[in-house]
């Protein structure tokens, strides 16, 4: 087996200390889950040695990364379970994972006609169908979509710029093109008022959700013609800003950390979370917000866990925390179990649903009127399991700002 | 943007420093490669654990013990912070209730907890579920295992205890929750918290007693049931409470082999105080390197897992960066480096000197670290940056039972002054 530095470094500087373990998620509510360290740095070891499968279980890492954000020692140790997960044999349909790796064409075909796509995937009978069939669980929380895309909204769009304006290229995802444009829209009006020209390529889906699926080989395409873009627009000091967490996460690391893209490091520095963008810019920003209103809303704050491990701290909490004066409390009750797909699957439903029990039960003691969060999926499962409205920062930035 | 404190680290040291900061209303960040390893520890601080003029012994008091150590080992950290010890000590149980994790305890006397062994460990302050009230009075010992979980053997755990408690019964108690896996310490914590699960547990204690003859009017103070610590999966769990109440005897949670539940809630609940006191956090980065100007460090250079570097703009920087275990030291062959500031690091011990690995004494290697001046500032000629915790040199968590003590103690100072 040849390894990457990745794997070697893994090797290296894992002590053995299990504080992994005893952080996953999945690992403290299925006890049928070893945990990254048996089934990331463990098997990578044995693996060395003879010709091992990896372990089966391993299809149960949801991904969140958890492990990552507290290992001491810096392992990457979800990402050593990822390539594990790409290493075991497909099942045999694998229709889920097909439609699950890439969300895209799922968000175009239902684009067609979207009130029959939601009304559909809300039916029981269809609900029960597709668990008996393609394995996608019947309790699960699907995601709604929306008529317009974010990029039919774009096209209409035409704001009024005093002077010239800068320009800032943006990956929305697929989360924003297809089931909530208005995260997007409100970063272009936001941008706007900056005097930003937001560019908006002609991007594929990030491939996370392919990593997720152990569908790489989609992930590598995707990548691919995500670089040919990047080489074309990432020019003259341009930067690339994300509203998603998880597709900034895929960029940033997982193009060079599980599909070895090295090309991506050129690039990398260039890419930020768009509050941090914006954050950037707080003098101006202030300047445009309207006169902090009396009203005395209480917001919670989920911290989704790709935007923690992507190591850029939550600029969308001190947007609306220090620049907004929002009285904004952070949940801080860990992943909320969702990941993606993940939640979705009929056998890891329930595994899902434990797990977000404890953002629950911190929205309950909380007590707010609303739950913010960067992540759309995170969303998704937050309003089914405390049935509040849960909002991306932007859109709560977008609705304070002067017209 | 600038912030006034800049922390490097999030153990226990780095926590509370960041903690006393922000409540002098300092814009503060914590930069964090890892968590600390706050979960590797049982949940107790130990403070200071033996008399200073008799080894052998354990201390009764840790803060006398220490005014004397300091008078004769100025150079140990915690002569450097005498001035705040037990109002740093006051200032940690405080946070800590805040979010429901509650300590018993205190820095003038030390007190005896079980482990998962049946051995006692000496400490200072231990959180609610752990502590036993007298126990000479005990007359009953319930051990409460749980199948396929292996890290509590209660034949083995009373077995030991002989030589400490003689005097009480002693009866061994196997729960079935019907899993058949491999348990693990997470995943109880998280059963226990379930009601009905608790219920299921409580019954079989209650059946398996009455086969010893032990019925409900035996239940009182006098008894003593012990489980592993995995009472509830969060800091303010209420599960040891519960189970109080329901038995009407004494119930605690023992610790055993790392990492630990305590610890764990430990880390949670100061985590939890931290955010929701405003504290900003970079996870998953590393600090690498600094820029200096005229005697202060400006700016900090910050490498997330992308390897993209950051500069950051501190106004002071508070080193918390560990020991070994976490990185804020390293070694190779023959010495060893600090290798953010490339401070110098000190090692008074002889390297290879002989100390049998589980001598009184501790490794030798636990006491290198860097040295600082009684403003904990660890480089002369520049005035904003602090050093804190077990990455300090002269200190010897495992022989002298001070490790979280010192965090404690060295954070608030640092702290105070950044
Ligand atoms: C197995 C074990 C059990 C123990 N049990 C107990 C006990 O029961 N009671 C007790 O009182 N003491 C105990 N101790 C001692 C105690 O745990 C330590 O002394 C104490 O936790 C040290 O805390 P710290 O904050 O200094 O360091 P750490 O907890 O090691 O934290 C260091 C932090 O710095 C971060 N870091 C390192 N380098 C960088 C960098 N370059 N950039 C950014 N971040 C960085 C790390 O990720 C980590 O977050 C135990 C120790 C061990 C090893
Ligand atoms: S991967 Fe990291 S957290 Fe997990 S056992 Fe190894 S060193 Fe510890
Ligand atoms: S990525 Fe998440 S689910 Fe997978 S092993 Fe790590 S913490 Fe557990």
């Amino acid at each position: 087996m040849n390894l990457t530095k990745l794997q070697i470094d893994a090797l290296n500087n894992c002590v053995k200390c299990s504080i992994c373990v005893n952080s996953c998620p999945v690992a403290s509510v299925n006890p049928q889950f070893p945990g990254p360290k048996q089934l990331g740095v463990d098997w990578l070891r044995l693996a060395q040695e003879e010709q091992s499968q990896p372990i089966p279980a391993v299809d149960y890492c949801s991904n969140c990364k958890t492990c990552e954000a507290v290992c001491p020692s810096g392992v990457h140790v979800g990402t050593l379970n990822q390539l594990a997960k790409s290493n075991l044999p497909q099942r045999s349909l694998g229709m889920r994972e097909e439609i699950f790796s890439d969300p895209s064409l799922l968000g175009r075909f239902i684009h067609i006609w979207p009130q029959a796509g939601n009304m559909a995937t809300g039916l029981r009978p269809v609900k029960f169908l597709t668990e008996k069939t393609v394995g996608i669980s019947s309790q699960a929380p699907m995601p709604a979509y929306s008529m317009k895309t974010f990029r039919e909204m774009l096209l209409k769009y035409k704001p009024e710029f005093s002077e010239i304006p800068k320009e800032v290229v943006y990956f929305p995802g697929c989360f924003t093109q297809y089931n909530q444009p208005e995260i997007g829209m409100s970063l272009v009006k936001i941008l706007a008022k900056l005097n930003y020209k937001v560019i908006v390529p002609d991007f594929k889906c990030c491939g996370q959700p392919a990593i997720s699926n152990a569908r790489l080989d989609k992930t590598k395409k995707f990548a691919e013609h995500n670089l040919d873009i990047l080489r074309q627009e990432l020019k003259d000091g341009r930067e690339l800003i994300f509203s998603c967490p998880s597709c900034l996460l895929t960029f940033k690391e997982e193009y060079k950390n599980i599909l070895g893209l090295q090309e991506y490091s050129a690039f990398t520095s260039s890419m930020q979370d768009s509050g941090q963008f914006l954050l950037n810019h707080r003098e101006q920003l202030a300047a445009l917000l309207r006169m902090k209103n009396a009203e005395s809303a209480k917001y919670a704050y989920h911290e989704p866990c790709h935007l923690r491990v992507a190591g850029q701290g939550t600029p969308g909490l001190v947007l609306l925390k220090s620049l907004m004066g929002l009285d904004i409390t952070p949940l801080e009750a860990g992943c909320c179990g969702m990941a993606g797909s993940y939640g979705l699957k009929a056998e890891k439903e329930w595994v899902s649903r434990e797990i977000g029990n404890n953002v629950k039960d911190a929205v309950t003691n909380l007590n707010p009127q609303a739950v913010i969060t960067e992540c759309g999926m995170c969303s998704v499962q937050v309003n089914a399991l405390t049935e509040l409205p849960v909002k991306h920062p932007l859109e709560v930035l977008a609705e304070q700002i002067k017209a | 943007m600038k912030y006034d404190v800049v922390v490097i680290g999030s153990g226990m040291s780095g926590m509370i420093a960041a903690a006393k900061a922000v409540s002098r209303n300092k814009n503060t960040l914590i930069i964090t490669k890892g968590q600390g390893i706050l979960p590797l520890t049982t949940g107790c601080i130990d403070i200071w654990g033996y008399q200073v003029n008799n080894p052998k012994a354990p201390a009764l008091n840790p803060y006398e013990e220490i005014q004397r150590l300091a008078a004769c080992k100025p150079e140990h950290p915690y002569a450097r912070v005498l001035d705040v010890l037990p109002e740093s000590i006051d200032f940690l149980k405080k946070i800590l209730k805040n979010s429901g994790y509650s300590l018993t305890g205190s820095i003038y006397s030390n007190q005896k907890v079980l482990t998962a062994l049946g051995t006692e460990r000496v400490t200072a302050l231990a959180p609610e579920s752990m502590v036993v009230k007298d126990f000479a009075r005990l007359k009953r010992i319930i051990a409460v295992g749980f199948n396929r979980y292996p890290d509590f053997f209660p034949q083995m755990f009373l077995d030991n205890l002989n030589t400490i408690i003689p005097q009480a019964a002693k009866i061994p108690v196997l729960i079935d929750l019907d899993i058949k896996e491999t348990v693990r310490s997470n995943h109880l914590s998280l059963l226990l918290e379930r009601q009905d699960i608790l219920a299921k547990v409580e019954e079989q204690i209650r059946v398996q007693l009455l086969q010893h003859g032990i019925e409900n009017k035996h239940y009182d103070d006098s008894m003593l049931i012990v489980l592993p610590a995995v009472l509830g999966k969060n800091p303010g769990s209420q599960v040891a409470k519960r189970l109080r109440s329901n038995f009407n005897t004494q119930v605690i949670g023992v610790p055993g082999l790392p990492p630990s539940i305590p610890g764990e809630h430990l880390q949670q609940a100061l985590m939890i105080f931290l955010k929701r006191q405003g504290v900003e956090f970079r996870h998953n980065s590393e600090v690498v390197g600094d820029i200096r100007e005229n005697g202060k460090i400006t700016y900090l250079s910050v490498k997330d897992s992308t390897a993209i570097f950051h500069s950051v703009e501190a106004g002071s920087v508070i080193l918390a960066a560990g020991s070994f275990i976490g990185g804020g030291l390293t070694a190779k062959q023959d010495s060893m480096l600090e290798p953010i500031f490339k401070l110098p690091v000190i090692n008074p011990r002889h390297v290879g000197e002989d100390v049998p690995f589980l001598s009184l004494e501790g490794q030798g290697f636990l006491e290198a670290g860097v040295e600082v001046d009684d403003k904990l500032r660890p480089l002369k000629g520049i005035d904003n940056l602090y050093a804190a915790g077990s990455i300090l040199a002269h200190g010897n968590y495992a022989s002298e039972k001070s490790g979280l003590g010192i965090a404690v103690a060295t954070g608030y100072k640092a702290g105070s002054l950044a």
